[in-house]
């Protein structure tokens, strides 16, 4: 140890014979250690608190993140991507077969036309389906992309792909990442926040793991009912009196102990950790409550109404959070998987996220915190053309498809109005301005002012990265 | 882009002007010095760092600049500026990149990949020496010099690389120190533990002083938590204090490795490297009925002390080596411990690819210390192993297969409650059984409804499923949206159910070798009656990717082990250079012999450096995980290699080892510093162990310890999985799986089942633990080699307001109620138990007062029992149409639970008592073993 970090000059002297070159040493720990923001800001994400904010890499506008995970995987071809040429093949038989595809989109097939008008709107023209009737109003703040290209056919690896980065899980979530770059603003509220559906999604708790980051970095789920966090109260027969005469005499008693080991530094950090789980259990309740928000805002949500309710309280509670220095929150919508009665699974479905979505985006904008937030609305795939038969009769479904998916992003530094990219004739298969999941990961970073070649944490011998091996900034979608 | 911009060159100039003024130049290297510089420093330096996108293929190489021959270099890129001028660095741009002056022309752009002090100094060198580029015969006549051997950089002589570059590139010995011979021989002084001896060394060299030994009450604590994951109890602890006989530590030792929890602590650990779970994983996340056999084997080789060499080849291979043996198939669990499934919905060739990478990694980490999927894709980017050898180990399991296998249980294996839980099992299948044949008669009823309006006769399911679609019913006609997601949930619980009650059967998690085959998760996987399929071929899966098969490659080894060796031992072992035959059977026995060969460096070393973990929180080398060249090297290279020796020369007796290193002083030492400023200057992280390194508890430890203190752990061994309490709303949190909600968790019904070690608990890939997690307890997908202790805000939610902490604390207060009489003792009684010493007065009376108030509190405050529900309700989506929907769940369990006393049910005393001992439980002087 000592000999490899100290003697590499003499070491090399000795090695090759070469004469005093002490000066070079010099000169790049001078060079490489102090006059270098990337050095310093990355010793900064290293050390210390990691519940303290920290400097962006590069400017950017936003803040924090909003992301719409739609589970299951929205058709694009029935959303945001129109396909007229469908209906001219509709029913027709459709070939599609080989060792890529699973036993479930093998075999006989055919062409499924959307059971949507589609219409364009806004300024822009941007297409959407008249199933949103809300959106509408907003289409000109969103930058539509037709270009994104997942990897995995199959729900959970395109699940942890999307969140993670990597396809078999285990690994930082974004949300994770984003929160190790940025750091905290109120440390009395987790940084990630997760807003699951009432039943978790396939993979569960590690679509937002902290994987090999520190703990601190873990999405924390807010559960839509019952207590937000986990034992957040405290248990019933304990009152706030009983609660602080018992923190009072642990205190008095951790302070006792740390007295005799007074070398042992994190006595301290576990003691103060007692004080902040009591704040945020002061806090964490007017955060989340949705009850205390004037009605006219409640009904911009559409909450109160059977159809949007639960996704409402998501959208506003996603604002709420943002307002509280939340930096990443991802919110939930699922069942988008529709294998067969698409008209009435995505009508529903549509129609469950319309006028939420408006109103948060219309909400974030009349607070002046729109340009400070990254929307990112996206599924884990997108779907197919076609479909197969489902119990011998025909299904109008779709299938998986990884090489076509729907995805719009609004908010601060994004090209809004404007529509990136293209798939095929038939919605098969993306086919300009092409990139994969990690792309994506990697531009979403640069919105927030982060840079995924620098944001690397040293896990197993190796300078880990969001996009594993590098990716390319999506330019188009950049304002 | 590599535009080296004159701004940041000038603010070089200026640093480097201010420091010319004090210093001399470099000079009078010979030019032979600086070739040799260019050939094992600047040329291997430009292949990794820069050539990938400044080089290569013509059509890609960024910013026009080319760094593979001089040319390139002095013309510059699209800058039109050369990028080094030979013999001045102040004038060469490049110069500046490395030295990363702008960050926004820094280079590598990466700053994980920056260049280090020594690389810089290099460059330096290379340039103010007139940047000589030796031509290529030149280069060969360099490399074969004997001058430069050993001193210089070496080239590992390994075939089959993708790149020629890769194949010539050279790795300073120190750093290949995992691949290089074990020492063999060591010159000890006498009267001084071996131990001890080489930590000495170390601290004298860093000038730090030794902590005088520990106290007796912390070592028995030490030791009892760092061998069986439990306390000890305040009269052992006081026994051990009074005894004054020197062997008394010794005697200590051995008797805690005799004892059956040190088995389970110590599996606790391998599992942890194995990831270990009851459940698939991924979007069903099926039940593996018979997983828990696995995690029994490994508790038993613990506790037998089973040669380390022969836990290795069992595990990797206990089928070939004796399949009549239920034991060696039981031990193959572990190739399949890793998360793993296949439906309709996935890619048969991927899935089987995601076992061939998985089964490979794992055995890469586990046994050799090197995560092998770095060499997936590319030729390992810091090791000697080419993508060739990835797949030549690969293909050493391309006979591997899944199966189910009946193994009879073994005396030893515990099958207490079998019948119980099978009696639930069963009851509930019928249950299931019923409630969908109510459905199935709805759907069958109205289409004999159908068929009868239009007069014709009724025609089953399957026969009139072939039918054109106006000849038959609707699908689904007469059934609900809600009738329809309710019988895809019944049969999702049926497989479910049909799986667990394999859970009782004499099967082996297990493999077989054979042919390829489709199988499907949550199954029962039996082997093919006539297993004589054409078996697989292995190729080299071009950029990973099982859809583009390169050239073919038989079953093999890693070619860097035995390469190594041959550069430093006149005579090395011809075994480890291993071909394996691509034969059905004795491919992993094979592989798993090649790692347990005595010549082999690495398989002692890597277990040797985890026990040395165990025991002091860190490894003699860091990453427990990895030894690569990338990785941190030794603190005391030549300890672990005295203990890797003294595991193979004492029969890989495991508990031998642990001995040899617990009766040393530098295990027994006090974790105070003597000096901790020069502490914390020199060893931050005390690697060089001048004090002992304190710990916060390990998760299981924390739950094992508080259930052993309030005298609820039930210390049986081994079994079916036992199901703890956990967090309520998290227990019926409806959990997604494929076209359903998961069956809710439900807590084992007695107390005796639920309330056993952690080690015993069902793990649930979906579902992890939350008391345990927030604790640090590893996610199973991914091998831990070393666990994190972090300390978080909501570790205080869990172990302060978790209601399951407060029915622990009563059960403590309990005892104490009816162990002593007056409150004083009762208190007195509590810190004893806790922190396993006499409290001061001012402890006794700080406790009193608060209990004294306490009890006032409960007076006037009632608490309510705890209501656990029967039944749940749930609402989901159904999977194909999105309508909403709601059924019931039954919770049996609750019907007749056998729940632990809580506040309510005990006296205004005893629950004033009970939050003192939560107070203890949430104490540092609980939480960190010393």
């Amino acid at each position: 140890m000592s000999t490899e970090q100290y003697s590499c000059r003499s070491r090399r002297a000795f090695l090759y014979g070469l004469g005093s070159s002490i000066g070079a040493v010099a000169l790049s720990s001078l060079l490489g250690c102090k006059s270098s923001p990337e050095l310093v800001s990355e010793a900064l994400r290293h050390s210390g608190d990691p519940l303290t904010a920290k400097p962006p890499m590069s400017l950017a506008k936003a803040k924090a993140c909003i992301f719409l995970s739609m589970e299951g995987g929205p058709s694009h071809i029935d959303t945001f991507d129109p396909k007229p040429a469908l209906e001219q093949y509709h029913l027709k038989k459709f070939e599609r077969k080989g060792e890529k595809f699973s036993a479930m989109s093998s075999g006989r097939r055919y062409i499924v036309q959307s059971p949507f008008q589609s219409r364009k709107v806004g300024e822009s023209g941007a297409d959407m389906c008249d199933r949103f009737v809300h959106l509408v109003d907003v289409a000109d703040d969103m930058c539509f992309y037709r270009g994104l290209q997942a990897e995995s056919v199959n729900h959970p690896t395109a699940m942890y792909h999307i969140n993670t980065g990597n396809k078999f899980g285990g690994e930082p979530a974004l949300g994770s990442w984003v929160t190790y770059g940025l750091g905290t603003i109120n440390e009395n509220v987790p940084a990630f926040v997760v807003l699951p559906e009432l039943a978790w999604p396939q993979g569960g708790s590690g679509n937002w793991s902290n994987g090999f980051l520190p703990a601190h970095y873990q999405g924390t789920p807010f559960r839509p009912i019952g207590a937000p966090v986990l034992n957040i109260d405290p248990p019933p027969g304990v009152s706030h009196y009983h609660q602080r005469e018992s923190l009072d005499l642990l205190d008095q008693l951790n302070k006792d102990h740390f007295e005799r080991n007074p070398h042992h530094e994190e006595l301290e950090a576990r003691m103060s950790s007692y004080e902040l789980a009591f704040r945020m259990q002061a806090e964490v309740p007017d955060l989340i409550d949705i009850e205390g928000e004037p009605e006219h805002i409640r009904k911009m949500y559409g909450i109160g109404q059977e159809a949007t309710d639960a996704f409402g309280r998501k959208c506003l509670m996603a604002r709420k959070l943002i307002e509280q220095g939340v930096r990443f929150v991802q919110a939930y919508s699922g069942g988008w998987d529709s294998h067969d009665f698409l008209a009435r699974a995505h009508g529903n479905l549509i129609q469950s996220i319309d006028k939420p979505i408006t109103g948060l985006i219309k909400d974030l904008k009349q607070r002046g915190l729109l340009d400070e937030t990254v929307i990112v609305w996206c599924g884990e795939f997108g779907r197919t053309p076609d479909n197969g038969f489902r119990e011998g009769g025909v299904a109008y479904g779709r299938d998986h498809n990884p090489d076509a998916m729907a995805f719009w992003m609004a908010g601060g530094g994004v090209n809004a109005g404007h529509t990136i990219g293209a798939t095929d004739e038939l919605g098969e298969k993306a086919v300009e301005v092409v990139h994969p999941i990690g792309d994506l990961h990697v531009t979403l970073l640069k919105l927030l002012g982060l840079d995924d070649h620098n944001l690397t944490y040293f896990h197993s011998g190796r300078h880990k990265q969001l996009s594993q091996f590098g990716g390319k900034v999506i330019t188009d979608l950049i304002a | 882009m590599m535009q080296l911009a004159k701004a940041s060159y000038v603010g070089l100039t200026l640093v480097v002007l201010t420091w010319i003024g004090c210093s001399l130049l470099p000079g009078g290297s010979s030019t032979e010095e600086l070739e040799a510089l260019f050939v094992f420093e600047i040329e291997p330096l430009l292949e990794t760092k820069c050539v990938a996108c400044h080089g290569g293929d013509p059509e890609e190489i960024e910013g026009d600049f080319n760094l593979t021959h001089l040319g390139g270099l002095l013309d510059g890129g699209a800058s039109g500026d050369p990028a080094i001028v030979p013999g001045s660095v102040e004038e060469s741009p490049l110069f500046a990149a490395i030295n990363r002056v702008d960050p926004d022309l820094a280079m590598p752009p990466k700053v994980s990949e920056k260049l280090t002090a020594e690389e810089i100094s290099f460059v330096h060198d290379w340039i103010e020496g007139g940047s000589p580029w030796p031509a290529d015969d030149r280069k060969t006549q360099i490399l074969a010099d004997p001058k430069w051997r050993g001193k210089g950089k070496v080239t590992v002589p390994v075939d089959g690389a993708l790149a020629e570059s890769w194949a010539n590139r050279t790795y300073r010995l120190e750093d290949l120190w995992a691949y290089r011979p074990i020492q063999r021989e060591f010159e000890l002084p006498e009267g001084i533990h071996p131990v001890d001896y080489f930590i000495q060394e170390k601290l004298d060299e860093m000038d730090l002083q030794a902590s005088e030994p520990a106290s007796k009450e912390t070592l028995i604590r030490r030791l009892y938590f760092d061998l069986l994951g439990l306390p000890p109890t305040y009269a052992q602890v006081q026994d051990f204090v009074q005894q004054e006989d020197p062997v008394a530590v010794s005697d200590l030792i051995d008797t805690l490795l005799q004892k059956s929890a040190y088995g389970e602590q110590m599996a606790r650990r391998w599992l942890d490297v194995v990831r270990y779970a009851d459940s698939d994983g991924f979007s069903n996340d099926y039940v593996r009925p018979s997983a828990w056999r696995y995690r029994d084997y490994v508790i038993r080789s613990f506790n037998n002390d089973k040669p380390f060499n022969e836990f290795v080849v069992e595990q990797i291979a206990g089928d070939e080596l004796d399949p009549t043996d239920p034991e060696m198939l039981i031990a193959t669990g572990f190739l399949r411990m890793g998360p793993w499934e296949h439906t309709g919905m996935s890619v048969a060739k991927e899935t089987r690819q995601f076992f061939l990478d998985d089964v490979v990694n794992s055995v890469g980490e586990t046994f050799l210390s090197i995560p092998l999927m770095c060499a997936k894709c590319h030729d390992h980017k810091f090791d000697p192993i080419p993508t060739k050898d990835y797949y030549q180990v690969q293909a050493v399991f391309a006979t591997t297969q899944f199966a189910d296998r009946e193994a009879q249980f073994l005396p030893d294996e515990n099958r207490v409650w079998m019948d119980e839980e099978q009696a639930r099992i069963q009851e509930w299948i019928k249950e299931t059984k019923e409630e969908r044949a109510r459905i199935d008669r709805k759907e069958e009823n109205a289409a004999a409804q159908w068929f009868r309006e239009r007069g014709r006769p009724y025609l089953t399911k399957k026969t009139r499923r072939s039918l054109p679609d106006d000849r038959q019913p609707p699908r689904y006609l007469g059934l609900t949206y809600a009738d329809l997601g309710y019988r895809k949930v019944l049969n999702k619980r049926m497989q479910t159910l049909q799986a667990l009650s394999r859970r009782f059967q004499p099967y082996a998690y297990a493999v077989y070798n054979g042919g390829e085959r489709i199988l499907h998760s949550g199954r029962l996987f039996s082997i093919p009656e006539e297993n004589d399929d054409e078996l697989p071929k292995s190729y080299l899966l071009q950029a990973g990717s099982v859809f583009s098969p390169g050239e073919e490659v038989s079953p093999g080894v890693l070619q860097a082990i035995p390469a190594v060796l041959k550069m430093e031992q006149e005579e090395p072992s011809s075994e480890l250079a291993l071909d394996i035959a691509p034969r059905r059977n004795g491919r992993r026995l094979a592989l798993a012999n090649w790692l347990v060969n005595r010549d082999h460096p690495i398989a002692a070393r890597s277990i040797a450096n985890r026990v040395w973990q165990y025991h002091f929180g860190i490894g003699l080398a860091e990453d427990a995980n990895n030894f690569g060249v990338s990785a941190k090297k030794p603190s005391h290279p030549e300890l672990l290699d005295f203990l890797a020796n003294y595991l193979m020369n004492n029969g890989w007796s495991i508990k031998k080892l642990h001995r040899l290193i617990l009766t040393s002083a530098a295990y027994q030492r006090s974790a105070v510093p003597v000096d901790p400023i020069q502490s914390k200057l020199v060893d931050p992280e005390n690697q060089f162990l001048a004090h002992f390194n304190s710990r916060r508890l390990h998760a299981e430890e924390l739950r094992d310890g508080i259930l052993q203190i309030t005298g609820e752990l039930n210390l049986m061994v081994g079994g079916i999985p036992i199901r703890p309490e956990i967090n309520e709303e998290v227990a019926l949190q409806p959990r997604h799986i494929m076209g359903s909600i998961a069956p809710a968790y439900q807590p084992s019904r007695l107390p005796d089942q639920r309330n056993r070690r952690t080690i015993y608990a069902e793990r649930i890939r979906s579902l992890q633990n939350p008391f345990l997690s927030v604790f640090n307890q590893p996610g199973t997908d991914i091998s831990c080699g070393r666990r994190s202790l972090s300390t978080i805000a909501p570790q205080v939610l869990a172990l302060f307001n978790g209601p399951s902490m407060r029915n622990r604390a009563v059960a403590l207060a309990s005892i104490l109620t009816d162990e002593h009489h007056s409150l004083e003792d009762k208190i007195k009684g509590a810190y004893a138990r806790v922190w396993l010493r006499t409290a001061t007065a001012q402890e006794v009376t700080q406790g009193s007062e608060y209990v004294e108030k306490m009890m006032a509190y409960h007076r006037d405050n009632k608490t309510p029992p705890i209501v656990r529900p029967t039944k749940v309700k749930r609402k989901m989506f159904e999977e194909m149409t999105g309508e909403p929907f709601e059924y019931i769940e039954r919770l049996d369990v609750y019907e007749d639970y056998v729940a632990d006393p809580s506040y309510h049910d005990v006296s205004v005393e005893t629950r004033a008592l009970s939050d003192l001992c939560l107070v203890l439980f949430n104490s540092n002087e609980f939480v960190y073993v010393y």
